[in-house]
C-alpha cells in the first residue's frame, strides 16, 4: 500500500506516521504532503493506494482536495484525519466520496480499523 | 461575564479539562491535572488560538509558557528540546488548538467554522493597574488551568460579546491582549 500523508501540521504527519507503524501498517510506504495542492501533485504523481488528511487546512482544504480529485476521476480511497468530527462534517465527507473520518484525538487502533474497513477484502 | 452570554455557552469547564485531558494523553501520552486555586502561567507567554464564527462566535486558546511549548514540540517531533524552533512549537501547540478547538466546536451543538491556528508570543505579564483580561478572542466564557509534569496551560473558550460589553476584572490580568509579542 501506499499511504499519501497530507496535513499542513509536520508535527501531526509524524504523529500520523508513527500511529500508522504502531497500527502495524509501518511496513507500507508512507510519503507527505504539507497542503492540498501539493496532495493532488502527488496524487497526479505517484499514485497513492490511500490518502489520509486534514480538513482544516489553508486552501485548497481537505474537502477541496476530495472534490478536486473525484472531479478528475480519481477514485483514490480517501479519508479524512480532523479534528472536524461532529455529524455534520462526516455526511459533507461521506457525500465527497471520504471512505471514512478518522477524529483526532485518535490511537493507532482507531487508525487501523478505519483503514482495514477500505483496505482488507470482505468475504 | 454576563449571565446572558453564559448561559449560551452549552459547554462547561469540566467539558473543557475533559477535551484537553483526551487531547494530552492521545497526542502527548500525558496526563492533564485539574489545578486549584489557578496558578499564572509564567513568562515568557505563548497563545495557540483558533477561532469560531457562524453558528458560535469566539474561540478557543491554549495558552501557557513557551518553555512549556518547547516541551511539547519535543514530544511531537521526538526531538531534544535543545533542537526546538520557534516554528517547531507554534506548529505543535497549534495543532494542539485545533484538536482542542474542533472538539469544543462539537460541544457547541451548533454549526461553526473553526479557522486554522494562531499561534503568538505574549508580552510579559507587567504589574501595574488593573486591564480587563479581555483580548482579540473575545472574553472568557469558560476556562480551567491545568498541569502536565511541571508546566502549566490554560484552555479557555472565548464568547465575542453578544449583547452584553466584557466584565472588567479588578485584579492584575494574566496578560494583555493577545497579539503578536517578541519571540
Amino acid at each position: 500500500m501506499r499511504i499519501l500523508v497530507v496535513d499542513d501540521s509536520r508535527a501531526m504527519r509524524l504523529i500520523i506516521r508513527r500511529q500508522l507503524r504502531r497500527a502495524g501498517l509501518g511496513e507500507h510506504t508512507v510519503t507527505e504532503a504539507a497542503d492540498g495542492a501539493e496532495a493532488l501533485a502527488a496524487v497526479l504523481a505517484d499514485r497513492p493506494t490511500l490518502v489520509l488528511s486534514d480538513w482544516n487546512m489553508p486552501a485548497p482544504d481537505g474537502l477541496q482536495l476530495l472534490t478536486e480529485l473525484r472531479r478528475r476521476g480519481i477514485n483514490v480511497p480517501f479519508g479524512f484525519i480532523t479534528s472536524e468530527g461532529t455529524p455534520e462534517m462526516r455526511r459533507r465527507a461521506e457525500e465527497a466520496g471520504a471512505a471514512f473520518v478518522v477524529a483526532k484525538p485518535f490511537g493507532a487502533d482507531d487508525l487501523r480499523a478505519a483503514i482495514e474497513e477500505v483496505t482488507v477484502p470482505r468475504v | 461575564m454576563s449571565g446572558s452570554v453564559s448561559a449560551a455557552v452549552p459547554v462547561s469547564e469540566g467539558d473543557l479539562a475533559a477535551v484537553a485531558r483526551a487531547v494530552w494523553d492521545a497526542t502527548l501520552g500525558l496526563g492533564l491535572d485539574g489545578i486549584e486555586p489557578a496558578p499564572p502561567v509564567p513568562d515568557p507567554r505563548l497563545a495557540a488560538v483558533v477561532s469560531l464564527s457562524g453558528g458560535f462566535e469566539g474561540a478557543v486558546s491554549l495558552e501557557l509558557s513557551t518553555a512549556a511549548g518547547r516541551e511539547i514540540a519535543s514530544l511531537m517531533f521526538g526531538l531534544g528540546v535543545e533542537e526546538i524552533s520557534w516554528e517547531d512549537t507554534a506548529d505543535a501547540v497549534g495543532e494542539l488548538a485545533n484538536i482542542v478547538g474542533g472538539n469544543v466546536k462539537a460541544l457547541l451543538g451548533r454549526p461553526a467554522a473553526l479557522s486554522l491556528p494562531s499561534v503568538v508570543a505574549l508580552p510579559p505579564v507587567t504589574p501595574g493597574p488593573c486591564r480587563p483580561a479581555v483580548g482579540r478572542a473575545g472574553p472568557v466564557a469558560r476556562g480551567v488551568t491545568m498541569g502536565f509534569g511541571r508546566n502549566v496551560v490554560r484552555i479557555a473558550l472565548h464568547a465575542s460579546a453578544t449583547a452584553d460589553p466584557p466584565a472588567v476584572t479588578d485584579v492584575p490580568a494574566a496578560g494583555r491582549e493577545i497579539g503578536k509579542g517578541d519571540r
